[in-house]
């Protein structure tokens, strides 16, 4: 079966890398070298596959026929370009980079594995892949299961859907996969090219052998995408700078709204790329009529890159960026009330894991400690191991000597900037996490390579590059137990991929029995308060009252009430996180753990337990609960 | 031995009038190079068996 996918992927990605060229040969914003115009072309095509996925969904046409349709227009309008491409690419830098290829080679090796098992746990299993499989299995847009994490679902998550709608979630994390790919050698290209000759392939293997990459690389997300249009970003802006070619502007545009739409953050590197653009305004002495044009054509193909998921938020909900930004845009089943609790949570959460470094949520200037913490406590920001979070001492050790930089040291300066200012500004003003930081890690550990060239010379810097690496593949492959042992095992085809799951995945231990039990035609209501549905066969409707605020816990006062609710749903079956019931932390958890309870045991009849959840079916409406359903709409 | 030498700003902010600052090169390079076994110390030490 992986044969298949990575045949798909193989074709998946000459039709991308067509498109994308054509797309740029037309804005007269290609590369100089071949090597960057395929990178380049590429990244552009599969930014339009997120697109095309969307599209495809909203129009109800998400089918593998449609996607192969253009695949194939793809291909015949652009093929001679891809063939042109491939043609003049050269490899004499190649043998030099060798030492670094193998070891990311065998990096990737192991990553396959994971990526050919079933996926477990983390934000997979939540909304990264959870949707995209929905949208797949419908052929279109589903407005159920209501969560907000439905409308969490940017570039990376349309090219999922279209993975699961052409075979299956192991496609969609071979391009999760071939992100990082890229991502890694979008930096080396950075580097080589544009801040340190010779280290590029080092800055590439420091950044795709750090433990965090790896989790990223073997679980599903939106986060590599930002690596990746961010490093090409900045690239085609130091071009700008260097040549003044109007193209490289252009093609810095188009990779900056790629990244601000692949996540809500990732619209900070078109912000971060757009000052930059503004200061060589100002340096440049650029008349204001020039200046005017230029701006307007980047911000033009920012917004048109980047805005086909934020405008289907804005049709679905009325808030283009839901459920942030309430007190702004407002946003359908949503409320003030629902925003303030959600913070609330959030921030509980961040005090919460702040205990493992003995401090607490950042207020202020605390924030100044982020660098450090993040380095040395990575475990501190979220419920996750500390190998799966860790970015390595290279970055913290190797930016201060950014001081010692004397040659390039505009392209030094703005990549350090960049960097440091999107993880400075992530930190402070939304979320300090490693995972949400990492573009700018990234860009860092490329603006730190000329730095340590510069403070430990020739020879020793290739010692610390060594030692690096040898350190980051120490921490990564503490990851590898117990799991990924079962994970080879699926690959090789020593046990079922059903088998694994039962081994490895708590929820699908229920799930399993559940989805046998339920009928095809059922629906279930989920009670818990942070569902990770992905494993869910049967029809379902998330009932969070932290994530959703279709059902309104504040308006509803009664078991009976919520059955109504329920029955107006069409749920027959209630699925429950028995563990959750208990939970109290506030008083409003607390509230609807008691509904919850009263509701299970006076409108439901049980059926089964398995590990921390039971299945319940939902009691027929009575007269009095139809009442009730119809005033409730 | 120590030597005199400049380490400066980046010239982008030396053309809008920013600062030069002359510091001992070597003494700012053995700060560095402190900085940086620090670092990876640390980051070692919270590697090790228990600290993670």
């Amino acid at each position: 079966m992986p044969l298949i996918d990575a045949a798909l992927l193989v074709l998946v990605l000459a039709a991308s890398a067509a498109a994308g060229l054509v797309v740029l040969r037309l804005l007269d914003a290609l590369p100089a070298t071949a090597g960057d115009r395929l990178l380049a072309g590429v990244a552009t095509g599969l930014g339009g596959l997120g697109m095309l996925g969307l599209g495809l969904a909203a129009a109800g046409l998400l089918r593998p026929w449609a996607l192969a349709a253009v695949g194939l227009v793809a291909v015949a309008v652009g093929g001679r370009d891809l063939g042109a491409t491939l043609s003049t690419i050269r490899f004499a830098g190649l043998r030099r980079a060798a030492p670094y290829l193998v070891v990311c080679a065998v990096v990737l090796a192991g990553e396959l594995v994971a990526m050919i098992a079933p996926p477990v746990g983390g934000d997979q299993t939540k909304y990264q892949l959870t949707y995209p499989r929905l949208y797949a299995a419908a052929g279109s847009l589903v407005s159920t299961p209501w969560s907000f994490w439905g409308q969490m679902q940017f570039l990376e998550n349309f090219v999922f859907a279209a993975a699961y709608a052409l075979h299956g979630d192991v496609l969609a994390r071979f391009l999760n996969g071939i992100t990082g790919v890229f991502a890694a050698i979008a930096l080396a290209r950075l580097v080589e090219v544009h801040l340190k000759p010779g280290l590029g392939a080092a800055a590439g293997t420091i950044f795709f052998t750090l433990p965090i990459t790896w989790s990223l690389m073997t679980r599903a997300g939106s986060d590599l995408p930002v690596v990746l249009y961010g490093a090409l970003a900045v690239s085609a802006l130091l071009d700008w700078q260097e040549t003044a070619a109007p193209g490289a502007l252009r093609r810095a545009a188009l990779l900056a709204g790629l990244a601000g739409g692949s996540k809500v953050m990732g619209l900070l590197v078109p912000a971060l790329v757009g000052i930059g653009v503004l200061v060589v305004f100002v340096r440049r002495q650029w008349t204001v009529g020039a200046a005017a044009m230029a701006a307007v054509t980047f911000g033009a193909l920012v917004v048109l890159a980047a805005s086909p998921w934020y405008l289907r938020n804005a049709a679905d909900t009325g808030n283009p960026v839901y459920p942030f930004g309430y007190g702004i845009f407002g946003g359908e089943h949503w409320s003030k009330a629902a925003g303030e609790y959600l913070a609330d949570y959030y921030r509980q959460y961040q005090t919460t894991w702040a205990e493992r470094r003995e401090g607490a949520a950042y207020a202020g200037l605390d924030v100044a400690r982020f660098p450090w913490d993040l380095t040395m406590h990575p475990e501190s920001f979220e419920n996750g191991a500390k190998k799966g979070l860790d970015v390595g001492p290279f970055a913290l050790a190797f930016a201060p000597a950014l001081l010692l930089v004397r040659r390039r040291r505009a392209a030094v300066v703005t990549v350090g900037a960049i960097g440091l200012g999107y993880a400075g500004i992530i930190a402070g003003a939304a979320w300090a996490h490693p995972r949400y930081v990492l573009p700018g890690v990234a860009l860092a550990i490329a603006a730190a390579m000329p730095g340590a060239r510069a403070l430990l010379g020739r020879r020793l810097v290739v010692v610390a590059v060594v030692v690096t690496i040898v350190g980051n593949l120490a921490v990564t492959s503490r990851m590898l137990s117990p799991l990924w042992r079962d994970q080879i095992r699926v690959a090789t085809g020593r046990i079922s991929a059903v088998k694994f799951l039962r081994r490895n995945e708590p929820r699908y231990a229920f799930w399993e029995h559940a989805n046998e039990t339920v009928p095809a035609s059922g629906r279930i209501l989920v009670l818990e308060k942070i569902p990770h549905p992905y494993y869910v066969e049967r029809p379902f409707v998330l009932a969070s009252y932290l994530e959703q605020g279709l059902i309104d816990y504040r308006t509803i006062d009664s078991p009976r009430a919520l059955a109504a609710v329920a029955h107006g749903l069409g749920i027959t079956h209630v699925a429950v996180d028995t563990v959750g019931l208990q939970a109290a932390r506030d008083p409003f958890e607390a509230e609807v753990g008691r509904l919850w309870r009263a509701f299970l045991t006076s409108e439901c009849e049980f059926v089964l337990r398995r590990g921390g959840y039971a299945l319940y079916t939902l009691n027929e409406a009575t007269a009095v609960a139809a009442a009730d359903r119809r005033a409730h709409g | 031995m120590q030597q005199r030498a400049s380490v400066s700003f980046p010239s982008s902010f030396d053309d809008s009038g920013g600062v030069r600052v002359v510091v001992g090169r070597g003494l700012v390079r053995l700060a560095l190079v402190v900085w940086v076994a620090v670092v990876y110390v640390v980051y070692w030490l919270g590697q090790l068996p228990g600290r993670s």
